[in-house]
């Protein structure tokens, strides 16, 4: 029983590994690719990337360079702000974003809102989600651990301390787990949308058969408002408010 | 032999009763009786709409004009009734009596037969001619004399034309008759006349409007004679209008025709004094007759997206003349539509530039030649001028035309290549914050390389999953257990200084809180310690004196086993309490006398308990 114990847990371990060496290998590829000027395998690589890493901003700052590269400007635009999502103050990441922005064929001014949970994120991105998840057990087990010291102990002062101490460990430690649900919930949702293709329209209302408010190019940006099935509200950099079609956007 | 004939008069008789309701189909010649160098006027004339008029044979005679139709309404006490007749003029061939077949025509699915018609043609008649002769002048001997050279010539040529005048034919050809819309078709309005007819003037009387049409006349600078063929004769052909049409909508579409009058010259059949058969002149007026073209409409199934109406067949090309520039140097774009179709109305895709580009409005160049032949044919472009403003390489996305092929009956579309053009020198392009410092700092930087260092997230949050939650709470659970677990060791262990510290804090504050709230103020702190002391031994000893000796005390304590250390110390509390109402004392010694208490008073108690 043991054995086999063993031996399934060796299984499971190798076979992390081994996939994550396989992406390794392909991630190489994809660079290589980029590196030798065939911007549409390392797109491709990179897209295969991204679909088993979809969080990850390195391969989406990879992708959108490469779209770049191929004057792609919806799809270039799209990854480098995710990246940008994932990784606030990434600098090759906003770099290249201007360049990509370049590529348009209207120039689009105005300020989007930005969400309560992204001035968080930035705050708290010095550890990433999960090591806030780890750091909230951490600080549980420890301040448990302090709170019976502070049985154990005889001194009237060491066990003022330890109480102290242990109450801020597990102040520390819920903190923690709502910063990380923060985290992981910011990125997990959509706020945004990039208009993937050229002339898509935008509706005053989410059918098909209604008034369009405006045409849309290819790249513009566009903040969340409401969210249905098929359709998405958006308030456009001018402030002008409308419904897109899903398919014709998108969400990061 | 006469019943057969009563037979016969009696059924035509009925029969033309019976139909003169309804339908008849007369003939009506222009005289029964004629001279064989006349011309007989034949005219079938019908009561109704019939179809399929066949003529008659006309089998001695020689057809000279016709057929000519016409038909006439007309509306009589709210009754309608129309005629239409066909009419032909006909020459004799050789004297006698001749017949005129009957002709037919059939009207609501029945066949109608006309009468024949029986023409008694006699010798040659002299008829006068109905236009005045030339005149002539008597001084211009020039002209006679010229006029007396014609005259020879054609004596040498003793065979004369026998129906002089004859032959002139207005003919309007078009080169499709079935299109589709927007499809060029050209009409060409020509006069064939033969070798035996002439004409001195000629006068438009009608234009075609071309309704519905776009039109362009082809402008000929000199209108040339040339000899061309007719039902296989001979021609001389003078072409009149020439127009390029595009038809603007679907349908049958009907072009008017063209009427001209001509002032032809005839001979009169008169011979002048030197035997030279004399030329006479009329007024004649010819019609091209109407054209209709059925006009298909363009399928809109299968209409491209971005089609603009092109119709033929073309080739489309986008070409800038370089694709490597400084900034603020001028670059041309070409877009060239090349080929047969409605060139002159159809619009060129716009090239879409990045807004680095500064874009301008084209130089339109036409290049379109109309021809008989192709329709309209050759190259329709559109020069951009491209100025770019920054540095950077910039698309400009392909262009897409779509034309209908009037060959293939389909839609057919040529996207161009996109092309790139790169900027080598120039300013940067301002970033879309200029407000940010550093966005613009930036900006000046290169285009960022791929970034080859990879951290793996493999994507799970794990505050996502329950046992996140298990890891997280459970050391929760391990308090209680925890405290559990020492409450019951400590109950085990008897817990000696717990205990003692409990109880004697218990009876501290039974009895010694009076004393305690003194603290500071030395002779009442003295007084209440002593009555405390005394009402502790009072209450646990059961004692009943209200004067305690200090040998009443000794005795008490030692009778009820408490320790000689205990008593002694007892004492000395209580002589200190004595003494403190004529000493100096300060507020530590109060505290530590009265810790002292509490130490003793714990102490006795617990002895006093075993």
């Amino acid at each position: 029983m043991k054995q086999l114990l063993v031996f399934f847990l060796s299984f499971c371990f190798s076979y992390a590994v081994s996939a994550q060496e396989n992406n390794e290998v392909l991630f190489n590829k994809g660079m290589d690719a980029f590196n030798q000027k065939d911007y549409a395998t390392s797109v491709k690589i990179f897209n295969d990337l991204v679909k088993i890493d979809s969080l990850n901003s390195v391969l989406h700052y990879n992708l959108g360079t490469a779209y770049l590269h191929m004057q792609n400007t919806g799809l270039s635009i799209y990854h480098l702000e995710k990246s940008l999502k994932l990784q606030p103050g990434y600098e090759p990441a906003r770099i290249n974003l201007n360049f990509a922005e370049k590529l348009k064929t209207k120039v689009t001014k105005g300020n989007l809102p930005i969400p309560q949970q992204q001035m968080l994120y930035s705050v708290f991105n010095f550890l990433k989600p999960n090591s806030w998840a780890y750091l909230a057990i951490g600080s549980m087990v420890l301040s448990v651990l302090v709170l019976i010291g502070y049985r154990f102990s005889q001194n009237a002062t060491a066990k003022k301390l330890l109480f102290a101490t242990s109450i801020f460990l597990l102040i520390v430690s819920i903190g923690s787990y709502f910063i990380s649900e923060n985290q992981s919930g910011y990125l997990l949702s959509n706020h945004y949308v990039i208009i993937k293709d050229t002339d898509v329209v935008l509706m005053q209302e989410p059918r098909t058969v209604s008034k369009i408010t405006s045409t849309l190019t290819e790249g513009d940006k566009a903040f969340i408002k409401e969210e249905t099935n098929q359709w998405v509200k958006i308030q456009l950099q001018n402030d002008t408010i409308g419904w897109v079609e899903k398919n014709n956007v998108l969400m990061y | 032999m006469y019943t057969k004939y009563f037979t016969y008069t009696f059924l035509a008789f009925f029969t033309s009763i019976a139909t003169w309701a309804q339908f008849q189909l007369k003939t009506q010649v222009s005289s029964q009786s004629m001279g064989i160098n006349q011309v007989l006027e034949v005219r079938f004339v019908m009561t109704g709409d019939a179809d399929d008029f066949k003529r008659p044979a006309f089998e001695n005679f020689e057809v000279v004009g016709g057929p000519m139709q016409s038909i006439s309404h007309s509306w009589v006490n709210g009754k309608t009734s129309m005629e239409k007749s066909v009419s032909f003029f006909v020459q004799p061939k050789k004297k006698g009596t001749l017949t005129i077949g009957s002709a037919s025509v059939v009207f609501e699915d029945k066949v109608y037969k006309s009468q024949p018609v029986t023409i008694q043609v006699g010798d040659a008649v002299q008829e006068q001619p109905r236009q005045q002769q030339r005149r002539r002048d008597p001084f211009s001997i020039f002209d006679e004399m010229e006029e007396e050279f014609f005259r020879r010539q054609r004596q040498q040529h003793p065979q004369l034309p026998k129906n002089m005048g004859e032959g002139i034919h207005l003919v309007a050809k078009v080169s499709k008759s079935s299109v589709y819309v927007n499809e060029p078709i050209t009409i060409e309005y020509g006069l064939y006349v033969s070798d035996r007819a002439g004409f001195n003037t000629m006068n438009v009387k009608q234009m075609p409007k071309y309704e519905n049409f776009w039109n362009h006349m082809i402008e000929e600078k000199q209108m040339q004679v040339t000899r061309a063929e007719l039902n296989g004769k001979s021609y001389r052909y003078l072409p009149l209008q020439k127009a390029v049409l595009l038809p603007q909508k679907d349908g049958t579409l009907r072009i008017d025709p063209l009427e001209i009058e001509l002032e032809e010259q005839y001979f009169t059949g008169n011979v002048d004094v030197f035997g030279a058969p004399e030329l006479g002149l009329r007024k004649k007026t010819y019609s091209s007759g109407a054209k209709t073209i059925l006009v298909k409409p363009l399928p809109l199934d299968k209409q491209p997206e971005r089609y603009t109406g092109a119709v033929g067949s073309f080739n489309f090309k986008v070409q800038a003349n370089k694709t490597s520039l400084k900034a603020n140097e001028p670059l041309e774009l070409t877009v060239t539509v090349q080929g047969k179709g409605n060139l002159d109305l159809l619009t060129l895709p716009k090239p879409v530039a990045p807004n680095a580009l500064e874009l301008y409005d084209p130089e339109k160049i036409n290049k379109v030649s109309k021809s008989i032949s192709a329709g309209m044919e050759g190259t329709k472009t559109e020069k951009y001028v491209i100025v770019p403003q920054y540095k950077g390489t910039y698309t400009i996305e392909p262009l897409t035309f779509s034309y209908f092929d009037t060959a293939s009956k389909s839609y057919k579309t040529i996207t161009s290549d996109s092309l790139t053009i790169e900027v080598t020198e120039g300013p940067e392009l301002p970033t879309n914050t200029p407000a940010n410092t550093k966005a613009e700092v930036v900006s000046k930087q290169e285009m960022q390389p791929l970034n080859g260092s990879i951290e793996w997230f493999n994507g799970k949050f794990i505050t996502q999953s329950k046992s996140f939650y298990a890891w997280w709470l459970a050391p929760l659970l391990l308090l209680p257990i925890v405290f559990m677990a020492k409450n019951v060791s400590d109950k085990k262990a008897g817990d000696i200084t717990g205990n003692k510290l409990k109880t004697s804090n218990k009876l501290a504050k039974k009895y010694l809180s009076e004393a305690k709230k003194q603290i500071g103020n030395k002779e009442a702190f003295y007084e209440a310690l002593e009555r405390c002391l005394h009402n502790y031994l009072k209450a646990r000893l059961k004692i009943e004196t209200s004067e305690l000796s200090n040998d009443t005390i000794t005795k008490l304590l030692s009778d009820n086993g408490i320790n000689q250390e205990d008593i002694s110390t007892f004492l000395s509390i209580k002589t200190t309490c004595e003494m403190a109402r004529y000493a100096q004392m300060d507020i530590q010694t109060m505290q530590n006398d009265y810790d002292l208490a509490v130490q003793l008073i714990s102490s006795i108690d617990k002895q006093i308990k075993k």
